[in-house]
């Protein structure tokens, strides 16, 4: 086993605890919000209400494979394995984040098309997304040297975060079911204002889940790097 | 398809809150155990001095 280039530093958990409560209290605050403050939509009804969870979720799926993307590509470059542990951490909240916009989408979709589930390309699309995360998961939890797994998941995780391009432009490029974008111009002031602020304390909650996950992660490589160097006789 | 939409929207928040508390507690779970796992290998709390 080529365990790794150096120890993994432990984090410090300090101030991250009151981050979490101010990050799930915003997201209730502005759940709230929207909901009081958003007249129904002339089509859709009450309906536009899942639109405050599903779209702000699917743009932080879309934060969470950026950041898989990010540090893959540094982890590769520079070979720290803090750098694979964060990729790692967001990619299992991205993933959450991709199964809570499927799910969504699902609940909206039959109401609105009649439907659970169609093969359209933005739902397909997604899916794959999130099938190849979920197997990026599954990758990590199979290979037990930590180079080649890092080495690896960078791989899947690089491959698995240029699909998002895809899934964004799906909708452009082959019109099925899923509506396009919208913009500024042709939804009313106060129901982007709802999007955009359950959007920032989602990303509140993001930034903890990843905090916390990757926390986790360095921890317990930092207590299996103790546990090898006293196997061996020598120091922590 | 205005009076039984609420049904819907009720189950998307449920099922929002149910992930989002589900995964924090696995979250703060897996923390937990890795801590105690440090503190049994090391003989300290991590965060404290240098680390491994």
């Amino acid at each position: 086993m080529t365990d790794d280039v150096h120890s993994v530093q432990v984090p410090r958990s300090g101030g991250w605890t009151t981050f979490g409560v101010v990050s799930i209290a915003a997201l209730i605050a502005t759940q709230v919000f929207a909901f009081i403050s958003s007249p129904p939509d002339v089509n859709m009804g009450q309906l536009e209400k899942i639109l405050y969870v599903h779209v702000p979720a699917a743009w932080v799926m879309f934060l969470c494979f950026a950041i898989v993307l990010v540090y893959s590509l540094r982890f590769l470059w520079k070979g720290r394995e803090e750098d694979d542990l964060l990729a790692a951490a967001a990619a299992e909240v991205g993933a959450i984040f991709n199964g809570l916009t499927l799910l969504l989408g699902m609940i909206w979709g039959k109401p609105a098309w009649g439907v659970w589930w169609v093969w359209d390309a933005r739902l397909t699309s997604t899916l794959v997304l999130f099938l190849v995360f979920v197997g990026y998961l599954a990758l990590r939890a199979f290979v037990e040297d930590p180079q080649r797994r890092g080495q690896w998941s960078a791989a899947v995780g690089i491959l698995g975060a240029l699909n998002v391009p895809i899934v964004w432009e799906s909708v452009t490029w082959w019109r099925t079911l899923h509506q396009m974008p919208s913009t500024m111009q042709d939804m009313a002031k106060i129901y982007w204002v709802g999007m955009f602020a359950n959007f920032g304390a989602m990303v509140l909650v993001m930034v903890y889940f990843i905090r916390r996950r990757y926390e986790a992660a360095a921890i317990e490589r930092a207590a299996e790097h103790a546990a090898q160097a006293a196997a061996l006789g020598g120091d922590e | 398809m205005e009076a039984s939409n609420w049904g819907f929207v009720t189950a998307a928040y449920v099922v929002t809150w149910v992930l989002i508390v589900g995964y924090l507690a696995y979250s703060q779970r897996a923390l937990n155990r890795a801590r105690a796992e440090y503190t049994r290998v090391t003989g300290r709390k991590p965060g404290q001095g240098e680390g491994a």
